[in-house]
């Protein structure tokens, strides 16, 4: 047996799935970006309804112009890590707004979502430290966990009454832990009953950690995300996200009430031994951030188009999750096949979605999971519901 | 009667609403909860929360790729009602 062969059952899993749907939508490929909303397809108009481009800025035309002028001054990249190589002006800068953007004392920028979350876990807690984590919670704060030395327990899914079991048995033990949740999740569109969760930590001295990844941008006046709309954000201990969501680029920051954050960037492995983000990335974040603070008008669109796509394939009797969100999954229990077939139905319908397969959904069932732009017209929702319209009716 | 096998006895109680009710499977000690009782990832976690509330346990994830069989799982439980106790 060949270290190569243990992955012989994916290659045949590729194969079945490719030849149910026509495409890998697993290797699904744009020929050509046309705007936030639409791209070319196999020669096709496509819209893309599962990109997480939530306000739609990827083609904001200031994001644009400063991340060009940002190659213009400064280049591609900065060929390293911030600790070896050093900190671009820009960087720092950004770090500052996310402070007085989230009004607090200290604030790091990472090079990815995914790197937030590995930097803060793994060093954060350790080893007589308990995480406590959602159920349900993104595979990136699994992998931070397992990266770490703390102890990790789950409590089930948006359930403040099983955390506050957990916290009973571990007792004193309560004070040394670090519960985590997300604030919307990424696959159901679901919110965390955040103000339950605090009373909870709160009466355990445990800390809180919030991923706003989903809902930066979607929730709160100012689009800080589930902990501002709830109004607990002077309890939550630390708040990571991405910015590849709403902020249209790609990286992750954490921000804190706690300025001892910044001593642990020179403990954070993740972050050390990284390549820092490249000056046209954070030049777009921060004009990005700037749209997305005032962004309350983009906020609401961005909800009217959510509303207007729930009710309509709520209307057509589908099965979705379980309240109106940007995140709309449409869920099957009728299996792998049927689930296939549609997302290809969908896609030669002019329609992108994300085909989700367990185990990366929360239950056993397959999701076709849209994601609402505030870019969508009114035109390209009502495409989407007729879509899965014709698709539903090709299938019964 | 041993803690082991009142263990034994509540786990395989528990067990059983996640096997098919028409295979022939027949659990035993050295049943494997995946290849043998078709347990996926999921239906495993789903399984462990389960457990741990009819136990009053929390059982870390790294205790898990330890567990293959229902003995394995049964011991891992013995030691965490008995550390409860102490």
């Amino acid at each position: 047996m060949s270290l190569l062969s243990k992955f012989d059952c994916i290659g045949l899993e590729r194969e079945e799935v490719s030849s149910i749907a026509g495409h890998n939508p697993f290797n699904f490929v744009i020929d050509e970006i046309l705007s936030a909303t639409e791209a070319l397809v196999n020669g096709k108009p496509t819209i893309l309804a599962g990109t997480n481009n939530y306000l739609g800025l990827t083609f904001d035309a200031d994001c644009v112009q400063a991340a060009r002028a940002a190659v213009d001054n400064e280049g591609t990249g900065t060929t390293g890590s911030r600790m070896a190589n050093g900190t671009y002006a820009d960087h720092l800068a950004l770090e500052k707004e996310f402070a007085e953007y989230f009004n607090c004392p200290a604030a790091i920028v990472f090079s990815t979502g995914y790197m937030a979350n590995l930097s803060i876990l793994s060093t954060l807690c350790s080893k007589d430290d308990i995480i406590v984590i959602d159920a349900d919670c993104h595979a990136s704060i699994y992998d931070a966990c397992r990266m770490g030395d703390a102890e990790v327990i789950r409590f089930r899914h948006n359930n403040a009454a099983d955390l506050e079991k957990r916290l009973n048995r571990l007792g004193s033990r309560a004070a040394s832990a670090l519960v985590v949740t997300e604030g919307i999740y990424s696959m159901l569109g679901d919110q965390a009953p955040l103000a339950d969760i605090v009373e909870v930590k709160n009466r355990h001295n445990a800390m809180l950690m919030v991923d706003e990844a989903h809902s930066l941008g979607v929730l709160g006046r100012h689009g800080r995300g589930l902990a501002e709309q709830e109004d607990v954000e002077d309890q939550v201990d630390f708040v990571v996200g991405t910015f590849s969501k709403s902020l249209g680029s790609i990286g992750g920051f954490c921000v804190s009430r706690w300025p001892e954050i910044e001593n642990m960037r020179y403990a954070m492995r993740p972050y050390i031994f990284t390549a820092s983000s490249s000056p046209a990335l954070i030049a777009s974040t921060r004009k990005a951030l700037v749209k997305m603070r005032d962004g309350q008008r983009l906020r609401e669109q961005l909800w009217d188009n959510a509303s207007m796509l729930y009710q309509g394939l709520k209307n057509l009797d589908l099965t979705i999750g379980p309240a109106t969100s940007p995140v709309v999954a449409v869920i099957l229990d009728t299996g792998k096949q049927d689930a296939l077939t549609m997302w290809a139905g969908l896609l030669d319908s002019g329609i992108y979605v994300n085909l989700v397969l367990p185990p990366a959904t929360p239950g056993t069932e397959c999701l076709l999971r849209c994601s609402v732009s505030a870019a969508h017209t009114p035109d390209q929702i009502a495409a989407i519901i007729d879509g899965f319209s014709e698709n539903v009716k090709r299938m019964s | 009667m041993s803690h082991y096998s009142e263990i034994l006895d509540q786990l395989n109680d528990l067990l059983m609403p996640y096997i098919k009710s028409d295979s022939n499977i027949t659990l035993t000690e050295e049943s494997d909860l995946m290849n043998d009782l078709g347990l996926n990832s999921v239906k495993v976690m789903d399984l462990l929360l389960n457990i741990e509330d009819h136990f009053d346990v929390s059982i870390p994830l790294s205790e898990l790729p330890d567990v293959r069989t229902v003995k394995d799982f049964a011991v891992l439980l013995e030691k965490m009602t008995q550390q409860n106790q102490s």
